[in-house]
């Protein structure tokens, strides 16, 4: 029999991890619930098979509003911040948002890129979608179809970080003669 | 024991008939009924694959939250159970690292089984720390053999890789070609605590084996690395090390050479410290050194490689390691050898360079094995 003290140590050291995990996972649970669904139009794809799981990886095809359009300079990767107007899930238009201004009334949500994650996720220019291998290759086959417009609904977290949730497809208009 | 070689043995008059009956009923006391246990065993790993199968094939119509309670559930089960059976103390060893290392690998998996549940992504480094911290005391406490002390090592090299790997990325994304010198000095420095800790641990510990394996591999990551910063800088000019950087990387190596030398005052310990010296010594000098070109830069790389691994041929010799010595040996040999055809390059294509190379080469082989069957310590002596 293992001396007492021992005994207390090693159940310590088993019961550290398990409650670190299971802690992790409760807050994890909870951040996912939290926040407002939104749909942005996506473009592209890239299937991966990493130790990690398949997943999709895609870019955000953000609507620009009118005025930033015209100039041609608008480039969302630079951006810290977009305002997003519409009414949710539905995103009418963005446009970036400088640093020093944090509120803004005309703005129906914020959304901030995420910074130090992982390589696939670059602020508000792209992300990554988990899905298993089979579902991985019938989305990526739905992303190159130029029939199709890509939508990822998001949950938008209270600090203005997307979570996506799901993948979702929409017939685009035919186009005008 | 089989009864053949008993008889064989006394028959040829080295064992007597007494020894052997007292043999015979002590292997007969001690002996496992092996063949059960294989039938046991299989019959388990056919149900765990059974389930396994049967949860993979269903694994998408799963709930996540359902599949991550099963691999929470699997984790406590395992805990408890390795808990009640260490507690006992009635696990062979082997047996205990295995759930130790099994139980590790599920706690790293859950990480990235979360992310895939709930969308979440983060840097690699950040899930592999946060593993290290919750883990380490059960595998260091509690590990004994390799498979833990293997797990926690790659554990400890694949943070600073993924952490490395990350940092210079977020260094070149805000525009910063310039490499943060006190950063790429730290990052290498877990090996050269790890590997005094180890030595200073290895005398106080219940368990010196394990220790002693940690220290090992801590070692030989330090000459890993230092090899391929010399190999780097040696053949591409770009990749050389910053002063600061290695200044950093000198002293944690003295400092781990104090600790080896104060716990372990045996020549394999003398030994061990004095190369870590030698490598700080080199490491440090080799950053110094200005840009190189062409034959200079050849003659300098393969120079410091030698120097090195002379150094570990001298010390295998002091302390007695016979493979070691064999291993320094044949990578000095090849390094020369490929020195010999680096400054034949532009002898190359007239053939008269590819055939001096080539016997350079084979009198480098000759001259290595002569060596190596003269100066080699005797089999049997470790480390």
């Amino acid at each position: 029999m293992m001396p007492r003290r021992t005994r207390l140590i090693l159940a310590a050291a088993l019961t550290l991890p398990l409650a670190a995990l299971a802690g992790s996972w409760a807050v994890t649970h909870r951040q996912a619930q939290q926040g407002q669904e939104w749909l942005i139009p996506i473009q592209g794809y890239d299937p991966r098979d990493l130790l990690r799981g398949h997943y999709v990886q895609y870019r955000y095809d953000w609507p620009l509003a009118p005025h930033q359009g015209e100039d041609g300079r608008f480039d969302p990767s630079y951006a810290d911040a977009l305002c997003v107007t519409g009414i949710a899930p539905h995103i009418q238009a963005v446009r970036p948002l400088p640093r020093t201004m944090n509120a803004d009334q005309s703005c129906a949500i914020i959304l901030r890129g995420t910074i130090g994650t992982r390589r696939e996720i670059r602020g508000l220019t792209s992300d990554i979608f988990y899905a298993s291998q089979s579902q991985a290759i019938v989305l990526s086959r739905k992303l190159s179809d130029p029939a199709l417009q890509g939508l990822v609904r998001v949950r938008v977290r209270p600090d203005g970080m997307l979570n996506p949730v799901a993948l979702e497809f929409r017939r685009r208009p035919p186009p005008q003669p | 024991m089989s009864e053949r070689k008993l008889r064989a043995w006394q028959a040829a008059g080295l064992i007597d008939a007494d020894t052997a009956s007292r043999i015979s009923a002590w292997e007969a006391a001690h002996s496992r009924p092996i063949g059960v246990w294989a039938v046991v065993g299989l019959g388990a790993l056919t149900i765990g694959l059974g389930l396994v199968s049967l949860i993979a094939a269903n694994w998408e119509d799963i709930a996540g939250t359902t599949r991550l309670a099963i691999h929470m559930l699997l984790m406590v089960a395992l805990a408890a159970g390795t808990w009640w059976s260490m507690s006992r103390e009635r696990m062979h060893d082997q047996v205990q690292d295995a759930l130790l290392f099994i139980g590790a690998v599920l706690g790293l998996t859950f990480f990235g089984h979360l992310g895939q549940v709930y969308q979440t992504s983060s840097p690699l480094w950040q899930p592999l720390l946060a593993w290290m911290l919750l883990f380490s005391p059960l595998l260091l406490l509690f590990g004994r053999g390799w498979p833990v002390a293997g797990l926690w090592m790659a554990g400890l090299l694949g943070l600073m890789w993924a952490h490395a790997d990350d940092h210079g990325h977020i260094w070149t994304l805000f525009g910063r070609t310039e490499r943060p010198w006190l950063c790429w000095g730290l990052i290498a420095c877990p090996p050269m605590i790890v590997a005094g800790a180890a030595a200073l641990l290895r005398g106080r510990s219940s368990r010196p084996a394990f220790w002693r394996l940690l220290e090992q591999m801590a070692v030989a990551t330090i000459f890993t690395g230092i090899s391929l910063a010399i190999l780097l800088h040696g053949w591409d000019g770009d990749s050389s090390l910053r002063p600061g950087s290695a200044l950093i990387h000198g002293l944690a190596l003295l400092a781990a050479a104090a600790a080896i030398a104060h716990a372990r005052r045996t020549a394999s310990g003398r030994a061990t410290a004095a190369l870590l010296l030698v490598a700080a010594a080199l490491h440090f000098t080799q950053a110094l050194l200005p840009n190189l070109h062409g034959t200079a830069r050849a003659w300098t790389g393969s120079l410091f490689f030698c120097l090195l691994w002379g150094a570990v041929a001298a010390a295998a010799i002091h302390a007695g390691w016979r493979r070691l010595f064999q291993l320094a040996v044949t990578l000095v040999a090849l390094r020369i050898i490929i020195l010999s055809f680096e400054l034949n390059d532009d002898l190359l294509g007239s053939g008269v360079g590819l055939i001096l190379s080539g016997l350079f080469a084979m009198a480098v082989a000759w001259g290595t094995i002569r060596l190596s069957r003269r100066y080699a310590p005797a089999r049997g002596d470790m480390a």
